[in-house]
Formats: structure tokens, sequence, C-alpha cells
């Protein structure tokens, strides 16, 4: 059902847990639906430095989450605005 | 790597037994039980033992088992069966919140045809209270339908209190005892009940094959048409091995009842989950329950999440309902019974079985906690 790349990122999460004094914090979903996301960034210059993320969600979640933190990371706030759904689901193939 | 199989709600293994006496039936018995050669006598002579067998594992008379492909169709030939029957007499049906979809959508389809359904709801055990029954019977409700036990929480209905309460109203009673038999002893004359529900697949037999009882004198149509096979219930040449497994699998359930074994291995790895995971909760009766299902949430980790890492360890656990995993809809079942949506998303199934062991607990108390604490720190909301 899931393709290796996604098992791999819900095996293995890429930038995983809570952020100490992060410069920006975004949370989207609603536990009743079954998912949330927490995304935590960090900024220097423009640029997203470091990103973390917490999610309560299914194994796809997950993975997406882990995935997008890879995909902002090094990208300037307006570049990393413009990564579509597609763009992450393209990531985990 | 270590194999557990902990999902026999959703189907169980098939016994080696059964293997070996569907083997022969392919084999040597293939014949069509309505031909008079004496091939077709043997495969209509096996065809009449596994009804006998069928039969005795639930305490009827082999007249009063008609063979069907499984619980769902078993399901829609005793509700649809009886409507078209009593058709003339109402069009009220009383069922429950807590029905398996078989039972759910079958009412639904009648419902779009103009039949009138009252879902009966749950207290926060997910039992039915037969008073509630009581006040929603009217003079045209022509069928009760009321399951003996719930496949997520594994909650035993009083059915012989409700089915008494039909009969003094001279109304057919049916239940779906599918996740019983085999599991807890069931028997119809003590239930009362007019139609009874069974499948193969949940006692360790071959799956797409089931049976309704049907108590003799019980008024029905049936859905099907076709030749006269199954007194014309259920036309269509037999699934005969399918039946032969069937009738072995009952056979050997009925010796085999396991509601202790199984009952000391589900509280032992219960009392220890609570004991090592905090925010674990108990969904179900705590007594009323079949001894083989443990449904718990653990609040703060997703399902899916829980069953996918128990899953690269070798250990096969549900989410309650199949249904539910394709839909992400959290369980009608738990909803009835007040569980919040979001505690529901966290909700886990255990059903043991046959081939358990002291062994498996051990393992699973052992690895059970580390994963929880993994996936809990991946969520936002511990
Ligand atoms: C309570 C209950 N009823 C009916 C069914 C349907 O049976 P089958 O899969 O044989 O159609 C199931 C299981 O799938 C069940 O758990």
């Amino acid at each position: 059902m899931y393709s290796e790349k996604v098992m791999d990122h819900f095996r293995n999460p890429r930038n995983m847990g809570e952020m100490e004094n992060p410069d920006g914090i975004g949370r989207v979903g609603n536990p009743v639906c079954g998912d949330v996301m927490d995304l935590y960034i960090k900024v220097k210059n423009n640029i997203i430095i470091d990103a973390k993320f917490q999610t309560f969600g299914c194994g796809a979640a997950i993975a997406a989450s882990s995935m997008v933190t890879e995909l902002v990371k090094g990208k300037s706030i307006d570049e990393s605005l413009e990564i579509s759904n597609k763009a992450v689901a393209d990531a985990l193939g | 790597m270590r194999k557990i199989y902990l999902d026999n709600n959703a189907t169980t293994p098939i016994h080696p037994e059964v293997i070996k006496e569907m083997g022969n039936d392919l084999e040597i018995t293939y014949g069509n039980p309505s031909t008079l050669y004496s091939i077709g006598k043997e495969a209509k002579a096996k065809l009449e033992e596994a009804r006998g067998r069928v039969a005795n594992i639930i305490g009827a008379k082999s007249e009063e088992i008609v063979f069907t492909s499984g619980g769902t169709e078993a399901n829609n030939l005793a509700i649809f069966g009886i409507c078209k029957a009593y058709r003339n007499k109402g069009n009220h049906i009383i069922t429950s919140k807590i029905e398996h979809d078989s039972v759910l959508n079958t009412c639904k389809a009648l419902e779009r045809d103009g039949f009138d359904i009252a879902y009966l709801p749950v207290d926060s055990y997910g039992m039915v209270d037969p008073e509630e029954l009581k006040k929603a019977i009217r003079p045209d409700t022509i069928i009760i339908s009321i399951m003996h036990s719930n496949n997520e929480t594994g909650t035993i209905q009083p059915v012989s209190d409700m089915a008494r309460i039909a009969k003094d109203r001279g109304i057919p009673f049916h239940t779906d005892a599918v996740q019983s038999i085999g599991k807890i002893k069931v028997n119809v004359e003590d239930l009362g009940v007019n139609l009874l529900s069974i499948a193969s697949h949940k006692i360790y037999g071959p799956k797409g094959i089931g049976a309704l009882y049907i108590r003799k004198g019980t008024r029905i149509q049936p859905i099907l048409f076709g030749g006269h096979q199954e007194k014309g219930y259920r036309p269509g040449t037999e699934n005969v091995p399918g039946i032969v497994g069937f009738g072995k699998a009952a056979e050997i359930a009925d010796k085999n009842i396991e509601t202790e074994r199984l009952a000391r291995l589900r509280d032992r790895l219960y009392n220890s989950l609570k004991e090592k995971i905090e925010r674990i909760r108990l969904n179900g009766h705590p007594t009323r329950r079949l001894p083989n299902t443990l449904n718990v949430s653990i609040e703060f980790v997703e399902v899916e999440g829980m069953i996918l890492a128990l899953d690269d360890l070798g250990i096969s656990v549900g989410t309650g309902s199949a249904c539910a995993t394709d839909t992400l809809e959290p369980s009608h079942v738990l909803a009835a019974m007040g569980v919040p949506p979001q505690l529901a998303h966290s909700t886990l199934r255990f059903s043991l079985g046959m081939d358990n062991t002291d062994e498996d607990i051990d393992y699973l108390i052992e690895i059970f906690p580390g994963v929880i604490e993994r996936l809990r720190s991946f969520s936002p909301l511990y």
C-alpha cells in the first residue's frame, strides 16, 4: 500500500521532535479528524536553516511531515511557500 | 522474525485438519450433490454431514441450516427475506447502532425502499438495553436484528432477554452471531431466536462460506432465485469443499472452545499494558465480553502508526473494523458508545485465537510499551 520511501520516512522520520526557541510555529489539522501537524522553523536572513515537526496522524501523514521538513530546509520563505502538495507527494515517490 | 497473529476477529487461520478434509473433498468427492450417480450422492452425503456439524455447534436441527456465501449473505437473507415475507404486515425494522455493516447497510437499503428503521442506542460499554427495545416496538414492526457480540469491542448483548420480548409480540428475531460462534457457547434454544448468522472464516474454516439458522416455522422468502438447492432458500450449485471445510471447522470448534485460556491471556495482556503505559483505556464491557477480544484506546497515538510499527515487529493487530481502515472514518461502534473521535483514532483491537501462547503475550508486553513511547514522541498532542 505505501511506497518504500513513505515507509522509510515513517520508520525513520527526519527532523522529528519539538524545537527550542523556534522563529515560527504552525499547526494544521484537528485531532477529531485524526490529523494534527506542528511544524517549527528557524530562520536566518530569510532562509529556513532548520525545521522540525511533530505529527499525530497516519503513516502517510508522518512521512509527509518528515519530507516537508527536508524540502524546506535551506530554502527562502518565499520558495517554501511555493512547495505544493504535489511536490511533497512526488518527493515521496 | 517471530510472527504473532492477533487479529482473529477479522479472520482466523485455517485449521490443518480442515485443510486436509477440504483437500480430500476437492480430489475425491467432486460430484454435484444434485445428481443421481454415486459420486454425486457421496458429495450429497458430505454436504449433509457438514450441515449436521454446523447445526450441532448451535444446538439446532440439520434442516434449520441454510448454507450461504458467508456472514454478509446470511445477514442479507435474514433481513431482506423476512421483510419480503412480512411486507403486508408492516414496514418497521429494529436494529442497533453498533451492528456490522452487513446488517446496517442492508437496513439502509431497505430504508431507501421505504422501510422505517429504528437504530437502538448503546450504553458506554456498547450494550443495548432491552427496555429500549420494548419502547421501540410498534404494531408494524416486522423484524428485530441485534448482534450477539460486537466484532470491535467483543461486548455480548442480552440476546435471550430481547428475543423473549420479540417472541411475546410475535416478531421474528435475528442475531448476527458471527463473532460469538467458537468463542463462547451459543445455543439457539437458550437464546430463543428465529434466525442466527454464522461465518466459517471466523472459526478456523475457509472464507466465502457461512450459514443462516432459520428456526422451523419461520416465514422467510429467498433473495436469490434459481434451482432447488438449500430448499430454494439459497439456489445455486453448492460450494461443497467450502461447506465440508466449514463443517469440519464447526466440529472442531464445538469441542475446543477455549473461553478460559483466551480470557486469561487477554487479561494478562491488558493488566500488564495498563501498568506500563499511561493513558490507556479499555473499550467494551469489562466482563460481558468475548474472551479473546481486547479493544483499547491509547491516547495521543494514531492507530495506523501503531499497526505499521507492530507489523514491522511481526505482529498483526486490527483497528477494530476492517472497513474503517479504508474510509478513515472513526468507528461507528465507538461513536455510539460515546468515545470521543480523537480517542477513536487511537484505538487498537487485539483479538486472540487458538495459535496464541503465553510466549506471544510475553513478547508483546515486552515490546509494545517501547513502540508507544516512540510514537508518542512523534505526537504534538502528547
Ligand atoms: C459481526 C460480523 N458480522 C458479519 C460479518 C461478515 O461476515 P463475512 O465476512 O463472512 O461476510 C463479520 C466479519 O466480517 C462480522 O464480524
